[in-house]
């Protein structure tokens, strides 16, 4: 195939069971992530997509199939998968930096040397002169920046993020995809991204994974080649999210066709 | 079932529960029950759980001492226990005359004299229980009593006798009771444990404590009460003073019972061998859980006495003005309470009118 | 911000001259030196604590406020030392929480004051009242911890595990923390029971005083306006322990306020 991937999932199933009753959320579910790409994954609600994102993570364990990182097998959470939720989940009783500073302290990373990266990380994301605030001071925005930056401050080998814009209101999501981009843009990880929202996958992804209604497989995968910044109203754009939406949309009439 | 249908059927299930427990409420407060033929008078006694010091109150319920009849019957006196099983101490005796729960009552001469002249119980004392019987035990390796200097030694209270039995004791002996260490030690069943464990070096306790312990080995007894301060008052028969204006006759009727039956026990006491020695020792040993020989032991130290007279009303005024001294009754009570000093206090106190009555019929 | 303050203390101070006008009426009404008068009252707190007098059982108030007092931190802190890991473990092991939920289930309903003869059995002074200030405060204090770890949210604990957290790193840094609040809680309630406590345990026959004691004793010689005397520093020195305990509670919880 030539592409550089980094993480394969190969027959990937989950069966989750509550009160003898079982759930099938994923079934047979391969696919490749491509090195240095921004992936999306896109779906109708309840077709697995945050179900499969933590399965990666090694939050979930898989009833079937494996993930492999740069082909070692993972199925436990460690620092090399980072992940950003949509609810933050930042620590409150830490402040910006020491958030950002979580997983360094893990690693055993030296004062100064941490010092030196959560300053980096704080410039990158745009909050500098936040250092000291506590999150329950910062605005949704703010929150996920902080987010962003002790995930990627920790370097892992892969970023998933959880619908990370869900809980901010439209004009916050906006510009945070495209501070998104410009961070990635620098940093050059390899992202996973999952969202409901087909205009932002459109807007933000090198490549899109359609996955169906629930038992959720993979069902197209659609390179997106436009260049970036992307138009959000130019034609092109409008003609991508047109096809992908038809898709998505059959998916979500199977949905609620669905007990 | 449906919400509505359900929250119904617990709305009358709470309703039902409800009027049963008022039902109940109601029935023990008799209110509903057919009134009872007017019966005698029935007089309340207080008395103290297991007290072997209160034996006089035993013997006078007893059918078989009475030969037939109980000594209350024999005088048509209706008794019941104010408390059953009687009070813990004298202070929650002298409690329960405050809340008018008690008409007659047996109890120790300190709570007697604090408990009217501090808290104003209405009460006054109308015969003596007993004299002494108590007395200081100490653990081995104690040979005199100069050797406590240093220990610890137990008392019920820094109000009870036995403190200041403690204190004559090492007045006596040329100690300062400062060298000592003084703990209050209650219930008294905790002093012998105390001792077992070393805690203590010795105790100040009432009988049968003092033959318990000596008798299980715990310790020796150094010093009895009536060696330290010879015919020291004990326990007092106290009678509530509205009790006592509207029931004169049953006062003096329950003094004859009183009387009668201490004589009784010394008659009994100074005839081991008799069968009535042995009835003596079946009552006490019933009422106070204790073992024959340790009741046996404990009834040598104590002197059953009745009789209110001038060697009475003197170490009863000693006692108080101690009280007084040592701050346990503040000078000042005494004209609180409408007494010009001690004597006039002691005089009014101890009524020996009922018993001088009691005896003469 | 300060005027509401200042409302806020006046309204309590007549609220207060208000109940001591109460209990003046129904002292002089019922007339019985079981309820003293708060003048009377007042006048045994003065001689307690300004003249500073020797009471019949030859100790100063001065003793009786140290003894107890000691007797409770000493107390607590063992409750500390023992609740808080106990509640940690318990919330955050599903095994240990098996283990230890029936023993903790059924020891906690029996009021410290059962425990006073098992206490002189087997322990002397000081710790036989230790232990009953100690059976006193370390429920709530395992309890609270219990649930401060329960609630921990675990989309924090994901986040953690991303973050590459080990179980004892999330022990550590996510668990400790997040229950910080839950912990100080249970500590300040254990302190205040503990404190509650300290009557029923100076029953155990103490030697150097306390304020238990000194209520057990006045009360015994119907001295009430002493034992009253004694409950309101009971009242007063509880309030000023668990009004620290409260601030430093808030201090640390300072983040969990929205």
């Amino acid at each position: 195939m030539g592409e550089d991937v980094i993480i394969t999932i190969k027959n990937l199933s989950k069966v989750f069971e509550r009160e003898g009753e079982k759930t099938e959320a994923i079934r047979n579910l391969c696919l490749n992530v491509v090195r240095g790409q921004l992936l999306c994954i896109v779906g109708p609600t309840g077709c697995g997509k945050t179900t499969l994102l933590r399965i990666v993570a090694g939050l979930e364990k898989p009833t079937g199939g494996t993930v492999l990182l740069d082909g070692q097998e993972k199925s436990s959470p460690s620092a090399d998968r980072g992940m950003v939720f949509q609810e933050f989940a930042l620590f409150p009783w830490r402040t910006v930096a020491e958030n950002i500073e979580f997983g360094l302290e893990i690693k055993g990373v030296p004062i100064q040397e941490r010092m030196e990266i959560v300053k980096r990380y704080v410039d990158l994301v745009g909050l500098k002169g936040f250092e000291k605030a506590y999150p329950r001071e910062l605005s949704g925005g703010m929150k996920q920046r902080v987010a962003i930056a002790r995930a990627l401050a920790n370097d892992p080998r892969v970023l998933l993020m959880d619908e990370p814009f869900g809980s901010l209101d439209a004009q916050t999501r906006n510009i945070m995809q495209r501070e998104l981009l410009r961070i990635w843009n620098e940093t050059k990880k390899t992202i996973v991204f999952v969202t409901h929202s087909v205009d932002e996958a459109v807007y933000l992804a090198d490549r899109i994974a359609v996955l169906t209604a629930r038992p959720g497989t993979l069902k197209k995968v659609i390179d997106v080649q436009l260049q970036r910044p992307r138009d959000r109203v130019g034609e092109e754009f409008f003609e991508i999210r047109r096809s992908i939406l038809h898709e998505v949309e059959v998916e979500v009439e199977k949905a609620l066709e669905q007990p | 079932m449906s919400a509505v249908a359900s929250s119904k059927k617990q709305a009358i299930i709470i309703a039902l529960v409800l009027v049963l427990i008022a039902l109940v409420f109601v029935f023990q407060s008799g209110v509903l029950l057919p009134k009872p033929e007017v019966a005698k008078p029935v007089v309340r006694v207080g008395y103290l759980t297991s007290d072997l010091h209160h034996l006089a109150y035993f013997v006078a319920k007893n059918q078989t001492a009475g030969g037939g009849r109980s000594f209350f019957e024999e005088y048509g006196v209706n008794v019941t226990d104010a408390a059953a099983g009687g009070y813990a101490n004298g202070g929650v005796e002298m409690d329960a005359f405050a809340g008018v729960q008690v008409d007659i009552g047996y109890l120790g001469s300190a709570p007697a004299i604090s408990k009217h002249l501090n808290a104003g119980v209405n009460t006054s004392i109308v015969a003596q229980v007993n004299e002494v019987g108590s007395g200081l035990v100490v653990a081995e390796g104690i040979n005199r009593f100069s050797d406590l200097k240093g220990k610890t030694v137990a008392v019920p209270s820094h109000s009870s006798i036995q403190y200041f039995l403690l204190l004559t004791l090492a007045e006596r002996e040329g100690v300062e009771i400062k060298d000592i260490t003084v703990v209050d030690v209650a219930p008294l069943a905790n002093m012998k444990i105390k001792m077992e464990k070393g805690e203590v070096s010795g105790f100040v306790a009432w009988e049968p404590f003092v033959s318990d312990a000596v008798i299980s080995g715990v310790g020796r007894l150094l010093a009895s009460s009536n060696d330290i301060w010879p015919h020291h008052p004990c326990c007092v028969l106290v009678v509530s003073n509205s009790f006592a204006a509207d029931h004169r006759d049953l006062v003096v009727k329950f003094l004859k019972a009183h009387v009668e039956a201490t004589d009784w026990i010394n008659n009994a006491k100074s005839n081991p061998n008799s069968t009535e020695y042995t009835l003596l020792m079946d009552i006490a040993v019933g009422f106070t859980g204790r073992s024959r020989e340790v009741v046996d032991s404990a009834l040598k130290l104590i002197d059953y006495r009745f009789e209110v007279d001038e060697a009475f009303v003197s170490s009863f005024k000693a006692f108080t003005e101690k009280l007084i001294q040592y701050q346990i009754v503040p000078l000042e009570k005494l004209s609180e309470r409408g007494y010009g000093d001690i004597d006039s206090f002691v005089s009014k106190y101890v009524n020996k009118i009922f018993l001088e009555e009691a005896e003469r019929s | 911000m300060k005027k509401d303050i200042l409302i806020r203390v006046g309204i309590g101070a007549i609220s207060l001259i208000f109940f001591l006008i109460v209990w003046d009426r129904a002292a002089s009404s019922i007339r019985s030196p079981y309820l003293p008068p708060p003048y009377d009252v007042l006048k045994a707190l003065i001689s307690m604590l300004v003249f500073n007098q020797v009471d019949h059982t030859g100790h100063f108030m001065s003793d009786h406020i140290s003894a107890s007092v000691f007797r409770v931190l000493y107390g607590f802190a063992l409750a500390a030392l023992v609740g808080v890991p106990v509640g940690l473990f318990t919330g955050w092991s599903w095994y240990i929480e098996s283990a230890a939920s029936p023993i903790i289930e059924v020891i906690r309903p029996i009021p410290p004051l059962a425990w006073i003869p098992f206490a002189i059995k087997f322990f002397g002074d000081p710790f036989n009242t230790v232990f009953i200030v100690f059976i006193g405060a370390v429920f709530p204090t395992i309890i609270s911890t219990v649930a401060g770890v329960k609630a921990i949210d675990p989309i924090l604990v994901d986040a953690a595990k991303t973050l590459g957290a080990t179980r004892s790193k999330l022990f550590t840094k996510v668990v400790l923390p997040s229950s910080a609040p839950s912990i100080t809680t249970g500590l300040r309630i254990g302190l205040g029971v503990g404190w509650m406590c300290i009557v029923a345990a100076e029953m155990v026959g103490v030697k150097t005083g306390g304020l238990g004691y000194y209520i057990l004793v006045m009360m015994d010689i119907g001295r009430f306006e002493n034992v009253f005397a004694g409950m309101i520093l009971i009242g007063i020195i509880g309030f000023i322990m668990v009004a620290t305990m409260s601030y430093l509670e808030r201090r640390l919880s300072r983040w969990a306020r929205m």
